[in-house]
């Protein structure tokens, strides 16, 4: 730019003829000898800038000889001062290529040699005139980033260097001034920066013609920028970067002191416990607490000892469906119950099953010398009545925990049903494994003809009933011994009965009241004693299958039997009888439990001889299979060409409300239960003012449905025709407004409607432009205003 | 002034030079309203129809029988903007759109307007009639372009009619229209909207006169209740709306009210009676002389503004 601008001059200079030879002798004898007198010709009276080329002396000189130059000075050019001395086109041109930093050298190169005889001191004069504004801001940018610097991670060497390039290219482009069009200096975050000032710019003078506030249009612009500049630049790092980072995360690792993986474990358990240290899966597959704890004691001897090991955590169970769900049909069932996780982890170790299935026990048995099992019989079924027996070869387990902290053994719990005599709360709650010597021999040993089958309800000759007395299920098992004999092999296990034993919940001794409202919604309580049954103490027994729906309607299959306003309820005899959709009129004093079902014949027998816990009803009926109705459902093709019987077990149900159905409740059920779509298109259709919330729209529908029906008749859903006809007999009303009507007299709206409202504030609800609707239907001149 | 305008009209206007210019207004005064549109007012007129090279207008048909200026003005309003009112459906609408170019401006399309504004049911309690002074207007009215069917109410209480003498400007050379014909036409036009206007306004205050003649004569019975009224009295209760036959040698009087309960009554398109506000019209109960609505309601408010005087 400076190039141009010199050439501008030299060609202002070069145009004029006027000066002579001799007033550029003297001109230049005068600058040789006072360089001041010949600058203050050059320039008019203008106050230099103050930087650091110029100083006092030279401003002083350069005002005292404005008086006494008498030379003509030519117009100043431009607000820097630029002379456009005729004398020294050439001299103007060197001290610009001496002294500005910022002009590249190419440019200067162009330009004549400068003449030896001009002084310093004019060349200073010169420099202060023409880039004493860009200096200033060179230095101002220098100060500036200067100071940030102190915020800055120190580049390397080439950084800074390439910075330090970059940045006399940055002084040089000044915002809101004509772009240089030197490629050498296009630089496109220069130019971003430069577009980007222009565009404010451009932006702002657009904005203030348009509007013609300029103070609040600079406002706006000024609030942009400022919040443009807030916001932190994307490429830069506030305080650190990256390698500062590093360096950051080094000094805190060696910094900060290492710790064991048990502290942190124990850190954790103390904080979020141990249980939930786990998922569910996991933590169902741990064994009890005391087993844990013992084991962990024994592992852990060399690590460090945690406070959180010495606690005792609660027993885990693990029990198979069948056994949750008590499946009594077989005598000596036994349930299986997870005792050691080490166990599962051999097992999962040796690639079976986590669950201690036979297979398992016997396995790990053979395999595992360390872990030695050793088999307790819990309990032992004899005549009719579970007893608990104590192995005495296996010590209490939870009073020897600390004892058995090396054992590695383990024990197998088989359960059996609960009889009334034992309580699955008098089981022992924690198991711990057992160190003891105690060898396979033992497992045999325990093992015994009755107890050594471990079945589920999948065998074929189960049969589910709702439980009842243990002793009458006990007989009936005996009765009726299932085909599939388990091996003998298989040991007895049986499990001691300690005091922790209370806090156990074995469902395989005992149905509880959770347990029977849980799975069967027939309340335990109501569950009567049948006078002529050998059924007894039903109170807690009862126990329904979960896992089947109800099924079979009551008096679809059979007629009810209505005896003492019981439930009649019909199920299937291959299924466990279950609650039906029958007419909910029980009386609430009733607590028999009536089931219809369709018995083999041999059962119905096994009932009439006493060897089921159930029994026929009076009004049981022999239907042979050429007599079975088409609608029965399809039972078992066992028993199909069998006869039936029914099977009578009296329930309580709850008595259900009686379904009241009123025409008014019809219509509000039905808007209630629409959805918000749905009310706003209807409150639309009838012409109600719109609603925003579902209760308001509710409201309006349903004050619609009660006005505007007729008396005498049931609410139902209005219409559009319907709120006309409200709005005309409401005209009828009012004598004066019909008058009106009928004269075609219009009718200012408000006042319309205000009289309407008063004769009935269901037209509040009503939307002007259904009342404008009608109004043209009926011929009405209404006017807004 | 009672409050049921004596006259009220909605006219149509074409430019008798400019044929593709038309204008659709609303006047009391139909024939001073013509007057202002060509200049011969001073005051008044319209903008658009001083542009040069439209006037002299024509004043082609108007819809009359308007019970008060607003509802003359919902009649205009509809009839300029006949793809947005009220009063077409949608699915009726012959042009959707505002800018439909040449579509929308020709007497076919126009009076396509009138037919389905007329079918609606709020003008038709207005008992509105339609008259021609130009008879291709008419012509085209007939052919009925837009096959928009004509409620059968307006046929047969004879409410579209041609004045005598409507001209045709088929003699013409449209083109090339001298000022001399221009003048003409144009004469011939006012002339015949004025003996419209006039006439009816005569016969308008001639049955007034008679009625208020026969009110004078005091006590007298509605021949519908039996009730007494007298129109002579002070008493605002003794001088409750009336109407009379019109035809003049009827003269049946009888309450506005009891009326109106008989003609809707009688009215056999009308299902629901109970929800009827408005007749359309009726018979006499004497003469059984057709009678409009709109007519006696005209005539009972000013006699009772008469009344009052």
């Amino acid at each position: 730019m400076d190039y141009k601008r010199a050439q501008r001059n030299l060609a202002l200079i070069n145009e004029s003829t006027t000066i002579d030879e001799d007033l550029e002798a003297d001109m230049e004898h005068e600058r040789h000898e006072d360089d001041e007198e010949m600058i203050s010709t050059q320039v008019p009276s203008v106050k230099f800038s103050q930087s650091s080329v110029s100083s006092m002396e030279d401003d002083a000189r350069i005002h005292s000889s404005n008086v006494s130059s008498p030379t003509k000075v030519s117009p100043v050019k431009n607000g820097k001062g630029t002379s456009t001395a005729k004398a020294q086109p050439r001299s103007l041109i060197e001290t610009v290529h001496e002294e500005e930093e910022i002009h590249v050298v190419e440019d200067t190169a162009q330009v004549s040699p400068s003449k030896p005889d001009l002084d310093t001191g004019a060349n200073e004069v010169f420099i202060n005139t023409q880039i004493q504004g860009r200096l200033d801001d060179f230095e101002h940018d220098k100060e500036m980033k200067g100071q940030l610097k102190q915020f800055r991670f120190t580049p390397t060497d080439s950084q800074l260097n390439d910075k330090d390039q970059e940045l006399p290219s940055k002084v040089e482009k000044r915002p809101a001034v004509r772009r240089n069009k030197n490629p050498s200096d296009d630089n496109p975050a220069k130019r971003q920066k430069m577009t980007k000032n222009s565009g404010n710019a451009r932006a702002q003078s657009l904005l203030e013609k348009l509007s013609g506030k300029h103070k609040k249009v600079k406002d706006i612009l000024s609030r942009k920028t400022k919040k443009t500049k807030n916001k932190p630049a994307v490429e830069k790092y506030d305080v650190y970067n990256a390698d500062e980072w590093k360096a950051i995360s080094s000094s805190i690792l060696s910094n900060f002191p290492k710790s064991s993986t048990q502290d942190v474990k124990d850190v954790f358990s103390y904080l979020y416990g141990k249980d939930n240290a786990d998922d569910m899966w996991q933590s169902s597959q741990k064994p009890p607490l005391d087993l844990v704890s013992t084991e962990k004691a024994a592992d852990d001897e060399s690590s460090q000892h945690s406070a959180s090991t010495q606690e005792r955590p609660g027993a885990m169970r693990l029990l198979s469906l069948s056994q949750v769900m008590g499946d009594t049909s077989n005598a000596g069932e036994k349930s299986l119950e997870i005792v050691n996780e080490q166990a599962t982890q051999h097992s999962n170790a040796s690639g079976s099953s986590l669950y201690m299935t036979q297979e398992n026990v016997i396995k790990n048995i053979s395999e595992d010398d360390t872990p030695e099992l050793q088999i307790v019989d819990v309990l032992e079924y004899k005549d009719g009545s579970i007893k608990s027996t104590k192995d005495s070869a296996v010590p209490t387990v939870i009073s020897d925990s600390d004892e058995d902290q090396h054992s590695a053994s383990f024990r197998i719990i088989e359960r059996q049903y609960p009889g009334n005599e034992t309580d699955i709360s008098d089981l022992p709650e924690v198991v711990s494994p057992n160190r003891n010597d105690t060898s396979v021999p033992q497992l045999s040993d325990a093992i015994s003809e009755d107890e050594s089958r471990i079945c589920d309800s999948m065998d074929e000759m189960a049969i589910v009933f709702p439980e009842v007395r243990l002793e009458d299920i006990q007989s009936f098992n005996e009765s009726i011994r299932p085909t599939l004999a388990p091996p003998s092999a298989i040991p007895t296990l049986r499990r001691q009965k300690t005091e922790l034993d209370d806090d156990i919940i074995d469902l395989t001794q005992q149905s509880y009241k959770a347990v029977a409202s849980l799975i069967s919604p027939i309340k335990p309580d109501a569950i009567e004693e049948a006078p002529t049954q050998n059924v007894e103490n039903k109170d807690d027994d009862i126990q329904v299958s979960a896992t089947r729906a109800p099924t079979l309607s009551s008096a679809s299959l059979n007629p009810p039997i209505n005896t003492d306003n019981v439930d009649h309820i019909q199920v299937s005899a291959t299924r466990a009888p279950t609650l039906a959709s029958a007419p909910l009129q029980a009386a609430p004093d009733n607590d028999i439990f009536t089931i219809h079902a369709r018995l083999a014949d041999h059962i119905c027998d096994k009932i009439k001889s006493d060897q089921l816990p159930f029994a026929l009803s009076e009004a049981c009926i022999s239907v042979s299979a050429s007599q079975q109705i088409e609608n029965d459902v399809v039972y078992d093709s066992e028993y199909s060409d069998q006869p039936s019987r029914i099977l009578n077990v009296r329930c309580y149900t709850p008595e259900a409300p009686r379904v009241i159905t009123s025409p008014s409740k019809d219509a509000g059920s039905v808007i209630s239960s629409q959805s918000v779509q749905e009310l706003r298109s209807h409150i639309r259709d009838i012409g109600l003012k719109p609603a925003r919330s579902k209760t308001q729209m509710v409201e309006s529908l349903e004050a619609a449905s009660q006005v505007l029906t007729q008396e005498g008749t049931e609410p139902t859903i209005a219409t559009r025709r319907d709120v006309y006809n409200h709005l005309t007999l409401l005209l009828k009303q009012s004598p004066a407004l019909l008058e009106k009507a009928r004269t075609f007299q219009p009718i200012l709206l408000d006042d319309f409607l205000q009289e309407l409202v008063e004769l009935d504030p269901f037209v509040d609800r009503i939307d002007e432009s259904t009342v404008q609707e009608w109004a043209d239907n009926n011929g009405v001149s209404l006017k807004r205003s | 002034m009672s409050d049921f305008a004596p006259f009220y009209c909605c006219y149509f206007l074409q430019s008798i030079e400019h044929r593709q210019s038309f204008y659709v207004g609303s006047s009391p005064n139909p024939v001073r309203r013509l007057r202002q549109h060509n200049g011969e007012l001073v005051r008044g007129g319209a903008y658009r129809t001083k542009r040069s090279g439209t006037r002299p207008w024509e004043m082609l048909m108007i819809v009359y029988g308007f019970p008060n200026k607003i509802v003359a003005l919902q009649f205009e309003h509809a009839w300029q903007h006949g793809y947005k009112t009220r009063f077409i459906q949608e699915e009726d609408r012959l042009i959707n759109k505002k800018n439909s170019g040449s579509a929308g401006r020709n007497v076919n399309y126009k009076l396509a307007l009138v037919r389905q504004l007329l079918n609606h049911r709020f003008f038709k309690f207005m008992n509105l009639g339609v008259q021609f002074f130009n008879s291709d207007v008419k012509d085209i009215w007939d052919t009925n372009k837009f096959a928009v069917t004509l409620d059968p109410y307006y046929t047969k209480w004879n409410c579209i009619s041609i004045s005598e003498g409507a001209q045709s400007l088929k003699k013409y050379d449209l083109k090339n229209l001298t000022i001399d014909e221009l003048t003409e036409i144009a004469d011939a036009n006012k002339d015949l909207v004025t003996e419209f206007y006039d006439t009816s306004l005569a016969k308008d205050k001639e049955r007034i006169e008679q009625y208020l003649e026969i009110l004078m004569n005091g006590i007298m019975d509605c021949s519908v209740c039996g009730e007494k009224f007298d129109y002579t009295s002070e008493d605002i209760d003794m001088k409750p709306y009336i109407s009379f036959c019109l035809n003049d040698d009827c003269r049946c009087v009888s309450h506005l009210d009891c009326l109106c309960e008989k003609f809707i009554q009688d009215d056999t398109d009308i299902v629901d009676k109970s929800m009827a506000i408005i007749p359309l019209g009726g018979e006499c109960s004497k003469c059984n002389q057709k009678l409009k609505w709109t007519s006696l309601v005209k005539y009972s408010l000013t006699l009772k503004e008469k009344s009052y005087e």
